[in-house]
């Protein structure tokens, strides 16, 4: 479904030209749910946002169900950020029903639509609430039926859960997985979290430090559905954990020394 | 919604134009409206002297002497009410305006000498070194005091000249930031009347204004372009017209009378303005006229102050006409 | 699995006790002039006395003296007021759609904006008239600049990850401008039009004081060449009146356009 060959990507900084990522290639069958794990700075989220259109790439090629990306943004895909991207000026029920409204769906069904998903989210009775005052996992759930409302294929998403406390992290990996069980798109998920990354996952790429390359990658045979929480106990989880985590803390120490010599 | 209602607006602005015009449109530009020597001006609108005539007039109320001849000058007034002064300036500067009628004979200011000071300050000689007030420099009261000072053989130079405002002499006097200044009407009586000074020359009255002018000085009145005596002589005619009933009014009735012929809204104290008109009565034209001796005189203290470049002649007599007035008077059975 | 929403918010007294501490101080201050201008400790030349003032407005507004100029004002301050918006708001969203528009212009607007009104005021009239036009140019040129700099900033200011978010949702430019550019520009226009009013009565105000057949403005100064200090202080009054009613009205607005913000005060 996603599919990134020898993708390079060289941003204009203040110090002169910075390579965020060098010679990237990986892909993700469709209906899977895949993690990118590396160090910071490894240029994980700029690889999602070449995905996703949002930049062009400087080298390299980047498809999407077949299709070439570039020039804009690919339809049908979904992006979940890190940090709240929830217009303040609309209320629960009418941000999660605005990808229906650009779409064109008459207001009274996208309005119904709306409704269905922020139950199925659990937030039932909070649709005319505004972003300000829900607090942050209510926001992230907002942000999660917006993004599946309008079924996207792919579905990438940038640590979302990194800024939550602990527990309403794990509450909402639960959920996610329970709701893509259901839907079954493309996933593509970023984070630093190795636990959650595996706890998630059919499989997990891991980054090298900056420039970012594809250092290896793990497939994970844990059996779905998964609780996980309950999953961290395993044994057969914690065996990938010592495997990956070799390879994940060399970067992280190469992309540590990096930042402090800089 | 705003937009719906910036739309009526705009609407109503321009409908809001005059309805049904009774007279023929006039406009005139004040400087200051309320000042006393604007009275003949105000007589006539209370009256409605100009409505009589078949006009009607539009005031307009500037904040200072120098925007109402402006819009005199620019066309959007067809009259100002001004001082000859300006009309004479005007022309120095190569701009025709012409005075036709006259408010006042006299100036209205008076010399007051702070009453702490009486026993050193006898003359106007021994004002030298101290600080005397104006209402502002460079204005009427300015030139006056300059006039004065020199006359006594003082160098305006040697004398600290401060500009304390009009209503805000007497705090000034009695404050003891000026010793000694040229105040107005009604400040010129308060202060006296309060003990706080005395007078040393009050050019409100006749008796005072001959002794140190030499005579009748022209000050304020009506001043309109060329073009616009040009082209509607009867307007001009009818203008001062009304103005000359309004000055005879005030020569023969009591100053209560004229206060109640005022426009009631636009008196303030009536108390005050009685007050202040039974002791300027006289600074009044008894119908519009100026003598070419008031204007030599005025012109005396103009070249004193240094309003003329060395060697410029104005031409003078082109700057007032009194053809109007005189005519006014005729219809109007004033002897 | 429910968690609280965040409303924690410091309390603001009640509005009943607000009202009835603003009348109480405004009571005694009147009181303290009143007393001090009759027994003498204040001079009542120059500031009368609240009883009186209140005699002359009363006097007004039973004789209709004062409709006629408090409409004229109105008129002005809403007019300039529109006018005001409307250019501001069509060149503060030229502005920030056009770096090079911006960049070259900027500097002018800031010098513009730095030139004192009472300056521009005898321009207004040579190139306006002495009728309404020169007001509302006053008017427009306090409110122009307010409305294009919130205008200016408030689209420059849009947080990029919303602009991605609608974008990688399927939105497009048209998207952009309805769903997240007006709304965010509106919000801090809706900031500023309280102020925006306030400097429009100021500006209607000072064009008339300086030159005008009629209005709140005419009359301080026509009580000013009267040197009479009761008439000057009885349109300040009218005109303080004014604004209040207006800003109250304003903040009821406010309030109902805003309340999905978070008050940080």
């Amino acid at each position: 479904m996603i599919v990134l060959e020898r993708v390079t990507q060289t941003f204009e900084g203040p110090a002169g030209a910075f390579t965020a990522v060098r010679d990237v290639g990986f892909s993700v069958a469709p209906g899977r749910f895949v993690s990118l794990v590396g160090p910071s700075g490894c240029g994980k989220s700029t690889l999602l946002g070449l995905i996703a259109g949002l930049t062009p790439v400087s080298e390299g090629r980047i498809a999407l169900g077949g299709r070439a990306v570039g020039g804009g943004v690919p339809p049908n895909i979904g992006y979940l950020f890190q940090r709240d991207a929830l217009l303040p000026w609309k209320t629960a029920l009418q941000n999660v029903a605005l990808p229906l409204v650009i779409r064109g769906v008459p207001s009274a069904d996208a309005r119904e639509r709306a409704l269905a998903w922020m139950k199925r989210v659990g937030l039932a009775g909070f649709e005319g609430y505004y972003p300000h005052q829900l607090s942050g996992g209510m926001r992230k759930r907002v942000s999660l039926a917006t993004t599946l409302i309008y079924e996207p294929a792919v579905l990438l998403m940038d640590e979302p859960f990194s800024a939550l406390d602990v527990q309403t992290r794990n509450l909402m990996e639960n959920e996610l997985l329970d709701l893509w069980a259901e839907t079954r798109n493309t996933v593509l998920f970023v984070t630093h979290d190795l636990e959650e990354a595996i706890a998630l996952s059919d499989e997990v790429v891991v980054l090298t430090a900056s420039p970012g390359r594809v250092k290896a990658s793990y497939p994970i045979p844990l059996a779905r559905p998964r609780n996980v929480i309950e999953i961290r106990f395993r044994e057969e989880f914690t065996r990938l954990y010592e495997r990956i985590w070799k390879d994940l803390r060399d970067e992280v120490l190469t992309g540590y020394a990096q930042a402090t010599k800089a | 919604m705003k937009t719906v209602v910036a739309l009526v607006l705009m609407l109503s602005a321009l409908v809001s134009a005059p309805a049904a015009r009774a007279g023929e449109p006039v406009t005139f530009a004040y400087s200051q409206i309320g000042l006393l020597v604007h009275l003949p001006w105000s007589v006539a609108l209370g009256q409605k002297f100009f409505e009589e005539q078949g006009l009607e007039p539009k005031s307009y109320n500037f904040e200072s002497g120098g925007k109402s001849i402006a819009a005199l000058i620019g066309g959007g007034a067809d009259f100002a009410a001004n001082a000859l002064e300006h009309a004479i300036k005007a022309k120095v500067q190569g701009k025709d305006l012409v005075y036709v009628f006259s408010s006042t004979r006299l100036p209205g200011f008076g010399l007051v000498v702070a009453t702490a000071h009486r026993s050193e300050i006898k003359s106007v000689a021994d004002l030298k070194g101290k600080p005397v007030g104006v209402s502002g420099i460079g204005v009427a009261s300015h030139v006056l005091l300059d006039y004065m000072l020199k006359k006594h053989g003082v160098d305006p130079k040697d004398v600290r000249i401060v500009a304390v405002g009009l209503s805000t002499f007497p705090p000034a006097l009695e404050g003891g930031k000026i010793v000694a200044g040229m105040a107005g009407e009604p400040f010129f009586s308060r202060v006296i009347a309060k003990g706080a000074g005395f007078s040393m020359g009050n050019m409100s009255t006749l008796k005072d204004a001959q002794a140190i002018l030499g005579g009748e000085y022209a000050f304020s009145g009506a001043i309109t372009r060329p073009d616009v005596i040009a082209k509607r002589p009867q307007v001009v005619q009818k203008v001062v017209t009304a103005l000359v009933k309004a000055s005879h009014f005030i020569q023969t009735r009591t100053p209560e009378e004229i206060v109640a012929a005022l426009p009631p809204d636009l008196v303030g104290d009536r108390g005050q303005y009685v007050e202040t008109l039974k002791a300027s009565k006289e600074i009044f034209t008894p119908a519009g006229l100026v003598s070419p001796t008031a204007v030599e005189t005025l012109v005396r203290v103009l070249g004193s102050f240094g309003v003329f470049k060395p060697g410029e002649k104005a031409d003078i007599p082109s700057t007032y006409d009194m053809t109007f007035v005189r005519q006014a008077m005729k219809d109007l059975k004033i002897p | 699995m429910k968690s609280s929403p965040d409303t924690r918010k410091p309390r603001k007294p009640e509005p009943g006790r607000l009202l009835a501490a603003r009348a109480g101080l405004f009571l005694a201050l009147a009181v303290v002039w009143e007393v001090g201008a009759r027994t003498g400790v204040i001079d009542p030349y120059f500031v009368s006395r609240p009883t009186r003032i209140a005699q002359t407005i009363a006097g007004w507004f039973a004789g209709g003296f004062i409709y006629s100029h408090i409409w004229a004002t109105v008129h002005e301050a809403v007019l300039g007021l529109a006018l005001g918006i409307l250019s501001g708001v069509v060149v503060g969203v030229l502005f920030a759609f056009s770096p090079f528009l911006s960049s070259l212009l900027q500097p002018l607007m800031v010098v513009l904006n730095a030139t004192p009104r009472i300056v521009l005021a005898p321009l207004f009239i040579v190139w306006l008239g002495i009728g309404l036009a020169s007001k509302v140019a006053m008017v427009v040129s306090l409110v122009f600049f307010i409305i294009f700099f919130s205008t200016y900033a408030g689209l420059r200011d849009v947080d990029v990850n919303l602009i991605n978010h609608v974008r990688v949702m399927g939105g497009s430019r048209r998207d952009l401008m309805r769903h997240v550019l007006l709304p965010s520009a509106l919000t801090w226009l809706f900031a500023s039009l309280r102020s925006c009013v306030g400097f429009a009565v100021i500006g209607a105000i000072l064009g008339e004081y300086l030159g005008a057949d009629r209005g709140i403005g005419w009359i301080v100064q026509y009580g000013e060449s009267l040197f009479d200090s009761n008439m000057v202080l009885s349109g300040l009054i009218v005109l303080m009146a004014f604004v209040t009613v207006l800003d109250v009205s304003l903040g009821w607005v406010e309030r109902r356009f805003s309340h999905w913000k978070q008050q940080a005060l």
